[in-house]
């Protein structure tokens, strides 16, 4: 049998789905949340406690991008792997991005150094948002 | 604030003078003004805005209750706006707080590089009041800049730079600097120091200069007397001077009558107040422009970013000034040291990335103009940059691998729409051209005072006034500019 290019690309796309599905399955959006830090922090240890505050707070905080994408990825876990194609792999990208990036400046990663090592667990401290004061942890004022 | 006299209403008899707008231009003008005018000088300032404290404006994430989007309308180019605060303060509310100076060639265009035209000032004219705006707004600077000549150190020591940064400093000697900037290096009155805080437009700390933390104490001179929530439309011009102002206040026009005004409104409300008062000119409203800008990230390679004391850290001139200028437009960098918006997600990477925005000089085209519909509303209309500018703009691919020759970059991102189509950001928030400075009558509407050519009683204040507009940010020159108006009045 010949396989058309249609068919090709319809049955790729339905086999990384599937693929997917396997990795990521149909998550809530905390574990979604969870995979996502766990995946860029290998080694980082962050209590359930901590995934689950930062979640509540995604949702009054977090960039418009970041609270339509995580209902929307967490529900239909098969479009996350869809994500992986190059046309929509940026704003993939973006989203783990602004995930990681906003949980890190949001807790005591950068300051506690045994954080980073994974000698203790990781302490979300509310939202890091714009209005925070004085938020740049690498920022030498002297 | 509490001892300004707030007024519903303008009171019976002739004022003094009467200033428009509440923003840089309007209260370096007042300030001066007020040091000069005899005790008896009554004075109304009108601005169509209200007072937002800085925790208002924080609650609401506005500067201001009025939407600027439906004050005016757009036309022409669908990506090009312009951005502003109408609000007590202007945009000094929702400002970054940059202030460079323009340098001397800036403003020597046609003589120096055969493009655009001079203006009837030069550097040397305008640099000891460049140095009083410096102080009242304690701006943080290098001590070793040698771009102009200067009568005064920067009030305040500078800002530490990024890592990266010390390597361009030393790839371009005397090219790179500490930004001049009025985010305090050290704290100053009530305004604490620049701790570096993820967002200026409405600062956590109240550190940046703005007209409510610094300069209030002018409107509370007992001379002076502010209507808020009042729009100034027109103003009544006969015999070559101007007798009245009229101005609309909760739905209701009134009149008052004055001896002097001062339009501070903006480089769109401006020329739109003075043409709907019948006054004319082949240039006025004409001339609307702003620079050019686009953002390029950089990922490095080993090298950490973001140690720098403030928001915006350095200030890069190695693109600005040359011979290049008879070709296209001189840029400015600036290097943001935002880590919320830029840190990697590699892990132990996080630091490893920079992000520096390009602003090119556009020429004003007569084109780009300000005007009033026939139903009263304001227009922006801006069909297209000088290719002068463009050519600028597009050199930013060979600045950035320039720079990235210098440092240890492994990618380098530009902004989708200058990626693909060699377009600017939607705008660079500043307001520029529209009621041109000069000589004479014969090629501007404002003279090197700013002052009407025909009607000597008002003043047209702001970057309104800018002949042509250098890469900088023109905020210290139209604040300057407002000193030496007021000044020379009296002199």
């Amino acid at each position: 049998m010949r396989l058309s290019r249609r068919t090709f690309v319809l049955g790729s796309t339905v086999g990384l789905a599937l693929a997917g599905l396997a990795v990521y399955g149909r998550k809530s959006e905390g574990q979604l949340i969870r995979s996502v830090l766990e995946k860029h922090l290998p080694g980082v240890r962050i209590p359930d406690s901590e995934v689950e505050r930062y979640r509540r707070d995604l949702y009054e905080h977090a960039s418009k991008r970041v609270q339509q994408m995580l209902p929307v990825i967490s529900n239909l876990a098969i479009a996350y792997p869809l994500l992986g194609l190059p046309v929509v792999r940026d704003m993939r990208d973006k989203f783990e991005q602004r995930l990681v990036v906003d949980f890190l400046l949001s807790s005591n990663f950068f300051r506690e150094s045994s954080v980073r090592d994974g000698s203790s667990d990781i302490v979300y401290s509310g939202f890091h948002t714009q209005y925070v004061a004085c938020s740049n942890p690498f920022a030498v004022l002297d | 604030m509490n001892s300004i006299d707030f007024v519903e209403d303008a009171r019976g008899g002739a004022y003094a003078a009467v200033i428009v707008g509440t923003g840089f231009a309007s209260a370096f003008f007042l300030q001066e003004w007020l040091r000069h005018a005899p005790r008896d000088a009554a004075t109304l300032v009108i601005d169509r805005g209200r007072v937002h404290s800085l925790p208002w404006q924080i609650e609401h994430r506005r500067n201001s209750d009025v939407d600027r989007s439906g004050t005016y309308r757009r036309e022409g180019l669908p990506n090009k706006d312009w951005f502003f605060t109408i609000g007590f303060g202007g945009s000094s509310s929702c400002w970054t707080g940059c202030v460079p100076r323009m340098l001397p060639n800036d403003f020597q265009m046609q003589s120096q590089y055969g493009v655009g035209r001079d203006w009837p000032i030069d550097y040397a004219e305008l640099e000891p009041y460049y140095a009083e705006v410096e102080q009242t707004m304690a701006v943080s600077g290098p001590s070793d800049y040698t771009l102009g000549p200067r009568s005064a150190p920067f009030p305040q020591p500078a800002h530490n730079l990024c890592e990266p940064e010390l390597h361009l400093q030393k790839a371009y000697p005397g090219l790179y600097y500490p930004q001049a900037t009025a985010r305090p290096r050290v704290s100053v009155g009530r305004r604490p120091r620049c701790c570096a805080s993820a967002d200026c437009v409405r600062c956590p700390v109240d550190s940046k200069f703005t007209i409510q933390n610094a300069m209030s104490h002018v409107f509370e001179d007992p001379r002076v007397s502010v209507l808020l929530n009042a729009e100034v439309t027109r103003v009544d011009a006969r015999a070559g001077r101007v007798r009245a102002v009229h101005y609309n206040h909760l739905g209701r026009e009134h009149s008052v009558e004055c001896d002097f005004v001062a339009l501070g409104a903006n480089a769109i409300f401006n020329p739109a107040i003075l043409l709907r008062s019948g006054i004319e000119h082949p240039l006025l409203g004409r001339r609307l422009h702003e620079q050019l800008s686009t953002s390029v990230t950089f990922d490095l390679d080993g090298m950490g970013n973001f140690q720098g004391s403030t928001m915006i850290t350095g200030q890069g001139y190695m693109f600005y000034d040359g011979p290049h200028r008879k070709r296209h437009g001189g840029c400015m960098t600036e290097f943001l040291n935002t880590p919320r918006w830029l840190l990697r997600h590699e892990f132990g990477r996080w630091t490893e990335r920079m992000r520096m925005q390009f602003v090119v000089e556009d020429l004003p085209l007569e084109d780009n103009r300000v005007y009033v519909d026939s139903d009263g509303s304001v227009v922006a209309s801006f069909n297209q940059y000088s290719d002068y500018g463009l050519r600028g703009l597009q050199k930013v691919k060979t600045y950035a691998d320039e720079i990235a020759g210098i440092l240890p970059v492994e990618k380098i991102a530009f902004e989708p729409s200058f990626r693909d189509k060699g377009l600017p950001r939607i705008s660079e928030k500043h307001v520029q051209g529209t009621v041109v400075m000069g000589h004479s009558a014969a090629d501007s509407v404002v003279d090197r005072d700013l002052i009407h050519h025909e009607l000597r009683n008002l003043a047209v204040l702001g970057s309104s006034a800018f002949p042509t507009g250098a890469p900088a940010n023109p905020t210290l020159t139209l604040s300057a500019l407002s000193i030496m108006a007021a000044r020379r009045l009296w002199a």
